[in-house]
């Protein structure tokens, strides 16, 4: 029992890739599975497809409640939701990832055969080869503008900042009714919090290792200056819907910092807004299903941080996951510090996400998706979405057509979508892409509660500190 | 006196004749191979390979029996993929059959009907455990050896694996590992994938990179782990010429050759760590045999003259560009437990996902 807990609070980033609303959960959720699965997709979003004329306007997500509070004295809001029943729900979450696993499986092999058996053509004569826009819906405006402004830091108008891009993509999920004033001045106010504890600990306050040290100890740490009576407990991890299936806004910093917990997606984000803040310099890394930070100490040797624990990995143990194959580190999509341009890509990928999570896929998608590419060809997730889109649009031509890829010559338009649609899949392949299954992912992560690891991380700390005291 | 150093002069020129003709062996086999990659002949794995062990024979192999060999375990495959039931839900089938069919071909028992009623059980080709290293009889690292005994190595196991996929035209990529070279294949299940013919296993890469041996920068380099190119491919058989050359010659060896051997492949395949090992090798030698001319204790004694001072540059900048992309020598007895490891820890390391033909023959 202890055990899959413990599995459960480590699972991260899978929400990453596959996202899902409760209104279209098996869709989004297989749309992950590319290439070895991916086509799944095909059959589950015709259900989402023949929805697309009504769209049901999203509702409004209500901020009072999940609003980042400015920090605090005493901010105890390490928030413990009932543990019997968190771990109740963490079970269920687990059999139902699995039995959602077998299903794709099954549905893949159904998509397969339903291809190649070829049906009566259809005599309709107008075929719409576009997925249907939301563009009417009131809320997609919001993201249009978001893309603008971040568009600007794309092509150097304006610099480009963590802090404010991230808060842009979500902010566009609420249709922009939050302030960047507000959610700037609690960062700052952590900042300042972070500045006051160096100094306390009388830390170098140039030294790159000294500042990640204490990003690193904010997170998995309690933090406490008596002296100005301020008090920050550890970040926590979120098992509940960590991959955001229910509520999309799981994956958000902005409910990191209101609820002080959070997953591998939004920590790792926040963690860098905050090293932005106080200048430290740290980059993002992703691994299979997975992200976590990189930084260099003093003497340019990198660390690994995994704030989904709060400790210290070796390369070795990412390596170990099993589903990093050579061609993924060759095509650098894994493993390597992001560049502030391929942050800039990330966060392009989620402002897409978000929207065809909230309203659908449609060419805005693909405009965004396309950007991110067009700024950092080989974001594999970016390549996930646009894999999704391909196949979404080829199967929504098809079922139109009714006809079998076998058939498929007589429609020049929707051959070209096909051969897209395929020509995207050997895209993720070739770069090396290979879909980690939800147990061998939560496998993985839990490795790192045993004791070799948990010993090598406090070395790995250890070792740091010391290098810290020795520079006072 | 007389007699004696007339018997040394007639020793020393029949050594230079025989000598000589080695070379020019080698040197016709050189261009034989590299007009496949100046693209002035048509490249063929299969030549190159068979090029490379017919030198080291002296021109004595035959080609037919060769090709006849060959060309039975293409024809096995074009049965298997023929008459044998092969469960693949994706679009690429007709290519992915091929693949599980050389698989069978050369790790799986195969019968085969030669007669109305007669039938023959042909053993799979097994890993030879017997001087993996080609240290005793270099001969043991060939094609031929292999066909011959039925038993080869990481080095004729994959190369038999990748002449026979040419002929039924079944897409494949060789690639290098620490000490070692394996099968990559691409198919749309499963991306990219491995097959080890040293076990029969398809082994996943975490396999290989816990082998200890590999550093992160080195895959990322592309040392290792790189589904080579038909270019790169021939490239390997440049080096095998060279090494093959460097054992049959010994000291007779020439330099020249061994670098000319190495340029060669380096031009199509820049980053091939036993290309760039060798050329550092032969540099090293070279600049060695310069110390020993000079009677120098120490290489900084010679570093006055030119032509040392340059060798040594060029060696010990090579030197540094390999370890810097990642290269970490493996010792040879770690070789055969990481090996082995494989099948110790088959359930850790194997790719369970890749279909194979369903227990053939049973």
């Amino acid at each position: 029992m202890k055990l899959i807990d413990k599995h459960k609070s480590q699972r991260r980033k899978q929400e990453i890739v596959k996202p899902g609303r409760s209104n279209q959960p098996l869709a989004c959720q297989t749309l992950a599975f590319f290439p070895t699965l991916g086509l799944t997709v095909i059959v589950l979003t015709l259900s989402t497809l023949t929805s697309f004329g009504q769209i049901q306007a999203p509702k409004t997500p209500t901020l009072e409640n999940n609003f980042p509070k400015p920090f605090t004295t005493n901010p105890n809001n390490n928030l413990t939701p009932n543990q019997l029943t968190q771990n109740q729900e963490q079970l269920n979450q687990y059999q139902k990832d699995i039995q959602k696993q077998q299903r794709q499986r099954q549905e893949l092999e159904a998509i397969y055969r339903e291809i190649s058996q070829p049906k009566k053509p259809t005599t309709k004569t107008t075929v719409n080869y576009d997925l249907p826009s939301c563009d009417s819906v009131s809320g997609t405006s919001a993201y249009r503008s978001a893309f603008t402004e971040i568009s600007k830091m794309t092509d150097g108008q304006k610099t480009f900042n963590l802090s404010e891009a991230n808060f842009l993509v979500e902010n566009a999920f609420y249709e922009n009714q939050a302030q960047f004033e507000q959610f700037n001045k609690t960062i700052q106010q952590i900042g300042q919090f972070l500045t006051w504890k160096m100094e306390e600990l009388n830390y170098d306050q140039s030294s790159n290792l000294a500042k990640n040290l204490i990003l690193y100890r904010f997170f998995s740490d309690t933090l406490e200056i008596k002296s100005k009576n301020l008090k920050h407990l550890p970040f926590k991890y979120d098992f509940d819907d960590y991959m955001g299936n229910e509520d999309w806004t799981k994956m958000f910093v902005e409910k990191a910092l209101a609820t002080n917990s959070g997953q591998c997606h939004s920590l790792p984000l926040l963690y860098l807004i905050l090293a932005e803040e106080i200048g430290a310099k740290a980059q993002l890394a992703y691994s299979p299903s997975h992200s976590y930070v990189k930084f260099q100490d003093d003497n340019g040797k990198w660390h690994n941080i995994e704030l989904t624990n709060g400790m210290m990995t070796t390369d070795a143990f990412v390596l170990q996951s099993g589903y990093i194959k050579a061609e993924a580190l060759q095509n650098e999509i894994y493993m390597l510090p992001l560049n502030q341009k391929e942050l800039l890509s990330h966060v392009l990928f989620d402002l897409a996400k978000g929207y065809a999570v909230k309203y659908c896929y449609d060419s805005f998608v693909k405009q965004v998706i396309d950007k991110a590419l067009e700024i950092d060809p080989n974001n594999i997730n970016a390549h996930m979405v646009k894999s999704d889109y391909r196949t979404m649009r080829f199967m929504y031509v098809q079922k139109q057509l009714n006809v079998s890829p076998d058939n498929i010559d007589k429609y020049p338009k929707a051959k070209q979508l096909l051969n897209e649609m395929y020509a995207q899949y050997d895209i993720v392949d070739n770069l090396g892409f290979e879909q980690m299954p939800a147990e061998a992912y939560e496998k993985w992560l839990g490795s790192l509660q045993n004791a070799k690891q948990k010993q090598e991380s406090q070395k790995m700390i250890f070792k740091l500190n010391q290098d810290i005291e020795l520079k006072r | 006196m007389k007699k004696f150093l007339l018997i040394i002069l007639c020793i020393s020129f029949s050594q230079i004749g025989f000598s000589q003709s080695n070379q020019e062996i080698y040197e016709q086999a050189f261009q034989d191979i590299n007009c496949m990659l100046l693209k002035t002949c048509s490249a063929s794995f299969e030549d190159a390979v068979f090029t490379v062990e017919n030198a080291y024979f002296s021109n004595q192999l035959e080609k037919e029996i060769f090709n006849k060999n060959i060309n039975f375990l293409a024809e096995l495959s074009r049965q298997f993929i023929a008459y044998q039931e092969f469960v693949y839900a994706y679009p690429d089938k007709d290519e992915v059959v091929k693949y599980a069919a050389l698989f069978s071909v050369i790790t799986d028992t195969v019968k085969v009907k030669v007669d109305t009623n007669k039938i023959v059980g042909l053993k799979p080709y097994t890993y030879d455990f017997n001087d993996i290293w080609g240290h005793d009889d270099w001969s043991n690292m060939f094609v031929t050896k292999l066909l011959e005994t039925r038993k080869g190595n990481c080095h004729s196991l994959p190369y038999l694996y990748k002449i026979v996929a040419d002929k039924i035209e079944a897409k494949t990529h060789i690639a290098v590992a620490p000490n070692h070279f394996y099968i990559k294949h691409k198919n749309k299940a499963n991306g990219w994938y491995n097959t080890e013919l040293t076990s029969g296993i398809f082994p996943n890469d975490a396999w290989l990179m816990a082998s200890g041996y590999i550093h992160l920068d080195a895959i990322v380099n592309k040392l290792y782990m790189e589904a080579l190119n038909d270019d790169q491919m021939i490239a390997l058989n440049i080096i095998d010429l060279a090494k093959g050359y460097e054992r049959k010659l010994g000291t007779l060896a020439q330099n020249e050759f061994i670098l000319k051997c190495c340029d060669a492949a380096l031009t199509v395949y820049p980053h091939y760590v036993n290309a760039l090992l060798l050329k550092a090798e032969t540099k090293k030698k070279m600049f060695d045999a310069l110390m020993t001319k000079y009677n120098a204790q120490y290489p900084v004694d010679i570093l006055n003259i030119p032509e040392a001072e340059k060798l040594f540059t060029e060696m010990t900048n090579l030197y540094a560009q390999i370890h810097e992309m990642g290269y970490r020598k493996m010792p040879e007895e770690m070789y055969l437990e990481w090996l082995v490891s494989l099948k110790d820890e088959r359930n850790k390391y194997e790719n369970k996902e890749i279909t194979k033909f369903k227990s053939p023959n049973h």
